[in-house]
């Protein structure tokens, strides 16, 4: 494992090679834990730095991090560090990996209280981490469903949903999606009777017939045509990738399509099927060694689902239904 | 996007215009079994009337796309709409409703479809198949070469040179066959095709040419 100094120099060196280069920021989200974020976050991070990629994982999910433990180092320091004040700069808490193109922000170890970071705090973080000489960052939200895991996932380039093949996590994965819509017309909306309106409807028992996004948005076109209308536009950039993970079955790989076009039936929304992840006993034998299956298991069933899911992000491609129906 | 009862059966049905038979017939499949009301990827969204309506358009849609001449009629209303729709001023509620054929009131007895007979030459054409025709043949099926790849597990690469009629990087003539039945039973080609094939390769062979030498 490198030493922190060796870090310092590693910095300036990467701020030279990478003045112009684009950026992208992917967020891993979509709440309850055990659907796999920080098994996917890890392994795609790996698999991305191995092509070269210059990739940085921030563990996000504040007061349950596991990034550092998936990817088997040892934080020097945290984002608790960095977000009371111990630290002033964040290439202070760029943790180094086996990998040389891979860094990790690792979520705080200990205190579950910095979980609430305050609004300058998070702006202050956002800020440091977007001038980072990375060509990509990966975020790791964890099984959050507060209003700045939401927040964070609408502002990322690529939002990612993990879902299981059960009726629980499918459930939680369009209560995520709910929820960032509805905290998206939010934060629009400038009319308080507006705001006041969207949030009434969030709940699904609201007097006014609000049954889908759908009917929201009509019902707020009618106060006020122009909102009404940034309303759809908004719908139509937002558009979150979708990985089915612990697959057993053929019906479980089509699950990823079916769930695009309820999206797009009850949210109006487009949801990219990424990929599938099969279930493979290899996975929990990495975890239990603290190494990234990718450089564990390469081969192995679930790497190589792993391996089409990093190639379907990155060519922003999905998956084609007539590929799982000839299997 | 729309609510589901004003779109099109394409959209419903979540297929492209030039949609093929099959591909078609797959996404009527995959519709029923998401609205379905033990589905697990609709757990949670939808009401009972909103599922059964959702599931009576996908029927509905079905029975016009999969039958070629009801499709082909259906196609030509649209067009007409679109022509209507460019004529008119930009007011959103002025939309005329999109055509749809009357439905039957109960459902009708579920036709025999017939799948699509496997693809040849016509007779007396030229019987000599090249890479390139098999390439259309295949983009006509809807067919990719990943697939064909993944399925077989053929080189994707000799694949590709199939297609390019690179012959000289192609391997033993035993292998071609082999991988050109595999292929024509994917994209539904009969024998007329791989003979066809065959004789372009065979032509290739004859003609007198420099042997590329290899490192």
């Amino acid at each position: 494992m490198k030493k922190q100094t060796e870090v310092s120099q590693a910095i300036p060196d990467m701020f030279e090679a990478l003045k112009s280069s684009k950026k992208e920021v992917w967020a891993i989200g979509g709440g309850k834990g055990g659907t796999g974020k920080s098994f996917i976050a890890a392994n795609i991070g790996v698999a991305m730095s191995k092509m070269g990629k210059r990739v940085l994982l921030v563990d996000a999910d504040l007061g349950c991090a596991n990034l550092h433990t998936v990817l088997g180092v040892e934080p020097t320091a945290t984002l608790s560090d960095f977000l009371n004040g111990k630290v002033r700069t964040i290439d202070q808490i760029l943790t180094p990996t086996n990998l040389p193109n891979l860094m990790l922000i690792s979520g705080a170890c200990d205190f579950l209280e910095i979980a609430n970071p305050k609004h300058t705090q998070k702006k202050r973080l956002i800020r440091q981490i977007q001038d980072l000489p990375f060509e990509y960052i990966i975020l790791d939200l964890g099984a959050g469903t507060g209003f700045t895991f939401l927040d964070f996932f609408l502002a990322a380039d690529t939002g990612i949903l993990s879902v299981l093949p059960e009726p629980t996590s499918i459930e939680n994965t369009y209560r995520f999606i709910k929820s960032a819509f509805y905290r998206r017309f939010k934060k629009m909306a400038r009319d308080p009777a507006v705001k006041a309106f969207i949030a009434a409807a969030m709940n699904e028992k609201n007097e006014l017939g609000i049954r889908t996004p759908h009917d929201l948005i009509d019902h707020v076109a009618s106060l006020d045509n122009k909102m009404g209308q940034k309303m759809k536009e908004s719908v139509l950039a937002f558009s979150p990738k979708v990985i089915v993970n612990h697959v057993r079955s053929r019906d479980d790989m089509t699950l990823g399509f079916s769930m695009r076009s309820a999206c797009s039936k009850y949210f109006g929304i487009k949801v990219h099927y990424v990929g599938y992840i099969e279930y493979d006993d290899y996975v929990w034998m990495a975890t239990k060694k603290k190494v990234p299956l990718i450089l564990e298991r390469p081969y192995s069933s679930a790497a190589r689902c792993l391996d089409r899911v990093v190639s379907n992000l990155m060519n922003k491609d999905e998956l084609k239904l007539d590929a799982i129906l000839r299997m | 996007m729309k609510r589901v009862e004003n779109q099109d059966y394409y959209q419903i049905l979540e297929v492209p215009h030039k949609a093929s038979w099959g591909e078609i017939q797959k996404a009527y499949e995959l519709a029923k079994a998401t609205y379905s009301k033990g589905s697990l990827a609709t757990y949670s969204l939808f009401d009972f009337s909103g599922r059964g309506r959702i599931l009576d358009k996908i029927e509905e849609a079905y029975q016009i796309l999969s039958h070629p001449e009801k499709r082909r009629k259906y196609d030509h209303a649209l067009e007409t709409l679109v022509v209507e729709l460019a004529s008119l001023p930009k007011d959103a509620d002025a939309l005329p409703p999109v055509p749809v054929a009357t439905p039957p009131l109960f459902p009708a007895p579920t036709p025999i479809i017939q799948p699509p007979a496997r693809m040849t030459i016509p007779a007396g054409e030229n019987k000599i198949v090249s890479g390139k025709t098999l390439k259309a043949l295949r983009e006509k099926q809807g067919v990719s070469l990943d697939e064909i790849a993944e399925k077989t597990r053929i080189n994707i690469s000799y694949l590709e040179f199939m297609e390019a009629n690179s012959f000289g990087s192609l391997p033993a003539p035993v292998y071609i066959i082999s991988y050109l039945k595999q292929y024509a039973k994917i994209v539904a080609l009969d024998n007329t095709i791989l003979e066809g094939y065959m004789k372009e390769y065979q032509q290739w062979c004859n003609a007198p040419k420099q042997r590329e030498r290899f490192q």
